[in-house]
């Protein structure tokens, strides 16, 4: 009575002589499906929500031996990063993910991965911090650690997490710099959304294999890891440290390259929506900017010059980029999911200063909402955008 | 469909199966060829809290993230939340609202003021009778696909399988089935 063949999965398609299949999956499993797909030799978990999907999907796969990952339970989150440091130090690719007060844990060890120089990809799903306790979306936790020398990749919707997970392990890899990939919490990760996977076997072979030139198992070559320095040589280690960061400008094109000839999806360090004329801009990350897209279609059938300026590379930050983009239009409102206390929000603060050099700037202005998982509806897009069309100052915070 | 797109919203308490029930009728509709996207909303993260579950099927690719605010249908899934929820500041002028309650129609129609193609179904009667179990999103589903016609029970039947069979025995599985039916065979 049932087709046997209504599979969740099911069609295949051909498009652009890619084979590709279509599935309908949450943030968080297409994730987990990108990490199964990479297979990679460790990773430590710790649950926190809303990333626990991920690895509850992750450790199925496991379960099911569809990876032969060594899977490492542990109990907390600085525990966690501590064994993906020692694990990638030993030479293994390591995948980890987590979320918030995680995150906040992790800290001091999340240092010590981009200061060794280990290519660690850890998923992201930003929640909100205490205090209060919340559960839901934003992205203050994710904007805290974006000084701590990793790279930080943003996407927007499930296809989106998938994809970046992939480009950020080769990224990471690439650079022998620890990644971060970071989705919205609750409205990307728990929603189901159309995306296209690539087979097993040719996401793995975009990714590659791993063989670390130096490692602490390497008995043969035995050298130092986590070392001590005196004044002498730490700050020429940072120097080095910062010159390799700004490698991603190089090589995350390069991986997004490669990954557009086996997907037919193409990533840069910013996605610019209907941007060619676009007086009025909104300038935002993650989930958001769906949203954005879904007022400007409306709006533009209209004929108002609204445009969307994505930013997906969020570390190291495209300060050029963004200001050759927005040197084109009148006026623009940045718009963060967090606050920087006793400061700018973090992506106005940012997008400022990248545009400080423009001899034509923008009016600018920047507005904070959705903290703690507050909605965004379309309507109030739609008045940021008319505030900007009509050279008013938007508001300081979208309630 | 209005503009190409069906919005859904569903109201129920976390662990009734508001979320599966979204994600059935968003692959179903995937199946026909659409697109689709299905998301909860929770309140507190546990059992027993009102929650919601958003649905959207659309010819072209959807890229908004926001809420629903104004449905083409509506559904509740727990009884006590007809008392909570104003169903009438969240739906479209045509929309489809479907209530499990024991109480009927009528009834329903004075208590949520509102006119529109409103139908009340037993749902967690025949959950309790069916399944011997408080799953009132199993009939409500059968209800939801005969009185919007958005998608159809093959493939919601097609799916149910998929999400449901490593999670229950045969025998329970074709319960869940039976339950749908006959959600689906009370809008007359």
């Amino acid at each position: 009575m049932i087709p046997e063949q209504m599979r969740r999965e099911s069609s295949n398609e051909a498009r652009g002589g890619v084979r590709m299949k279509k599935v309908a999956l949450t943030g968080a499993h297409a994730s987990a499906e990108a990490m199964k797909q990479i297979n990679p030799d460790v990773v430590p978990v710790y649950p926190i929500t809303p990333q626990t999907p991920m690895m509850e999907k992750f450790c199925y796969f496991k379960a099911e031996g569809e990876v032969d990952t060594e899977v490492v339970l542990v109990e907390s989150e600085h525990s966690v990063m501590s064994v993906a440091v020692g694990a990638s130090a030993a030479g293994a690719r390591v995948m980890t993910a987590s979320s918030s007060q995680g995150i906040s844990l992790m800290n001091e060890v999340l240092s010590v991965a981009s200061g060794s120089r280990l290519p660690i990809l850890m998923n992201v799903v930003n929640r909100a911090v205490s205090a209060p306790l919340n559960i839901h979306c934003d992205q203050c936790s994710t904007m805290s650690v974006r000084d701590l020398g990793w790279v930080q990749l943003f996407a927007e919707t499930s296809q989106e997490a998938y994809d970046l997970t992939l480009i950020g392990m080769k990224l990471a890899e690439a650079m022998k710099n620890p990644v971060m990939v970071c989705q919205d919490g609750f409205i990307t990760s728990h929603c189901v959304e159309i995306l296209e996977i690539l087979e097993q076997e040719k996401a793995r072979k975009y990714v590659g294999d791993y063989n670390p030139k130096n490692k602490l198992l390497d008995v043969n070559n035995p050298m130092t890891f986590g070392a001590w320095q005196m004044p002498s040589h730490y700050m020429d280690t940072k120097i080095e440290q910062q010159k390799a960061l700004m490698d991603a400008f190089k090589e995350y094109p390069k991986a997004a390259k490669e990954y557009e000839a086996v997907s037919k999806r193409s990533y840069g360090f910013l996605e610019e929506y209907k941007m060619k004329d676009a007086e009025a801009v909104i300038v935002t990350t993650g989930s958001a900017a769906g949203t954005t897209k879904a007022v400007i279609d409306r709006m533009r059938d209209k004929g108002k010059k609204v445009g969307l300026l994505k930013i997906v590379l969020m570390r190291p930050f495209p300060y050029n980029e963004i200001a050759n983009v927005l040197s084109k239009a009148k006026a623009a409102c940045i718009l963060d999911r967090a606050v920087a206390f006793g400061g700018n929000a973090p992506l106005y603060g940012d997008v400022m200063q990248a545009c400080y050099s423009l001899n034509k700037k923008p009016k600018i202005s920047g507005s904070v909402f959705g903290l703690g998982g507050r909605e965004l509806y379309e309507e109030q897009i739609e008045k940021i955008f008319n505030d900007l069309l009509a050279g008013k100052n938007t508001e300081e915070y979208v309630k | 469909m209005e503009k190409g797109i069906f919005e859904i919203i569903i109201h129920g308490r976390a662990g009734q199966g508001a979320k599966s029930m979204a994600q059935i009728i968003a692959e179903a509709a995937m199946a026909k060829g659409k697109y689709m996207q299905t998301f909860p909303s929770y309140g507190a993260e546990k059992t027993g809290a009102p929650m919601l579950a958003y649905v959207r099927i659309s010819s072209k690719p959807i890229t908004t993230h926001a809420p629903v605010t104004k449905a083409d249908a509506v559904v509740i899934i727990d009884p006590t939340l007809v008392d909570t929820v104003n169903v009438k500041d969240f739906i479209k002028e045509k929309a489809v609202v479907l209530v499990n309650s024991p109480k009927n129609t009528e009834e329903i129609k004075s208590k949520l003021k509102c006119s529109q193609n409103i139908y009340a179904i037993d749902a967690t009667g025949m959950a309790d009778r069916i399944l011997k179990s408080n799953h009132p999103n199993m009939p409500m589903l059968g209800a939801f696909v005969k009185a919007t016609g958005v998608v159809e029970m093959q493939e919601v039947l097609g799916h149910l399988v998929c999400i449901f069979a490593h999670k229950m025995s045969k025998e329970m599985l074709d319960k869940n089935i039976t339950a749908v039916k006959e959600g689906y065979n009370t809008i007359k």
